[in-house]
């Protein structure tokens, strides 16, 4: 199982914390397009001991029990 | 100083000292700002440039540190300067009065040691990464947005910020506004940051970036390790 962590508006559809079932060949970008995330307004994503820009993470191959957070984009000041 | 000798158990007599002979620029006095530049006063920093055009609103008073029914309708500038000159009278606190992007490379003031982006929209924020490049300084980032907040410090040329940003127009303070508590702590840390920068404190987080949720108190840091995602 892959736990996704989300955070701000991207919980509004899911919650704070959505399980979804490991498949292989999984990669960080299956589990944006299987919750239906707006990439657009996605800023940063730690995958396990991965992390970095949401666009360059979308390759990012997932395994079993990794949990995923996902933030948006903060700039207020 | 008797007054910043609390400091030294942290940050030792030498860094106290480093502290003292340490200038630099807070651009934006809002939610962020305010606390930046009191704890900067409180470092004992030597000069201090404050950036901002704005004057305090009814509507920063639930946040924004030196805003009261006193400040009211008067410069942010002049304020912070004559609040924080009651800290440390021989703090160098010099004002100016103007928007960021009227400020040109050759208006930076050369002694400044690192610039601080304590502003609100993403605009301004970009437009600071080019401008912290231009004249060759770190840039100490911040950013608030309802329960959340980073922070880092951007070496010139590493484009951090761009690579964050991208072509986004605005983040989750959009709709979650600022509350009261995260611009004081996301603010803090940023004066955190700024004392480990200026006395070489290798644990600063220098092109990371340090992601706050104070709703669940969690905490990331980003971009630590060497590697290509």
């Amino acid at each position: 199982m892959i736990t996704v962590k989300l955070y701000a508006y991207l919980r509004e559809e899911h919650g704070k914390s959505v399980e979804i079932p490991f498949e292989e060949g999984m990669k960080v970008q299956d589990i944006v397009e299987r919750l239906n995330l707006p990439k657009e307004r996605l800023s940063l994503i730690v995958a396990g001991d991965k992390d970095g820009m949401a666009a360059k993470m979308m390759d990012v191959p997932l395994q079993e029990d990794m949990v995923v957070h996902i933030f948006p984009p903060v700039a207020g000041g | 100083m008797e007054a910043f000798r609390k400091n030294e158990g942290t940050l030792g007599k030498k860094g106290v000292a480093r502290l003292g002979a340490s200038c630099a620029l807070v651009v934006g006095l809002g939610g962020l700002g305010g606390f930046v530049a009191n704890g900067l006063v409180r470092l004992g920093l030597k000069r201090l440039h404050l950036v901002d055009c704005d004057v305090y609103e009814e509507s920063n008073l639930n946040r924004q540190l030196f805003s009261s029914q006193m400040t009211l309708g008067k410069k942010k500038t002049a304020i912070v300067k004559k609040e924080l000159s009651l800290v440390n009278p021989r703090a160098e606190i010099v004002t100016h009065d103007l928007r960021i992007e009227d400020m040109t490379p050759e208006d930076f003031p050369k002694e400044v040691d690192i610039i601080i982006d304590a502003v609100d929209n993403i605009a301004t924020k970009l437009h600071l990464e080019r401008f912290a490049e231009q004249v060759e300084r770190p840039l100490l980032h911040g950013a608030i947005g309802g329960w959340y907040g980073q922070v880092g410090i951007v070496s010139p040329g590493k484009g951090l910020l761009r690579e964050i940003y991208g072509k986004k127009e605005a983040g989750i303070e959009k709709e979650m506004e600022n509350p009261t508590f995260t611009p004081a702590v996301v603010g803090n840390l940023m004066v955190a940051e700024y004392a480990k920068f200026i006395t070489g404190n290798e644990n600063v987080l220098l092109d990371r970036i340090l992601y706050i949720d104070l709703e669940e108190q969690s905490y990331h840091i980003l971009f630590g390790k060497d590697q290509n995602p």
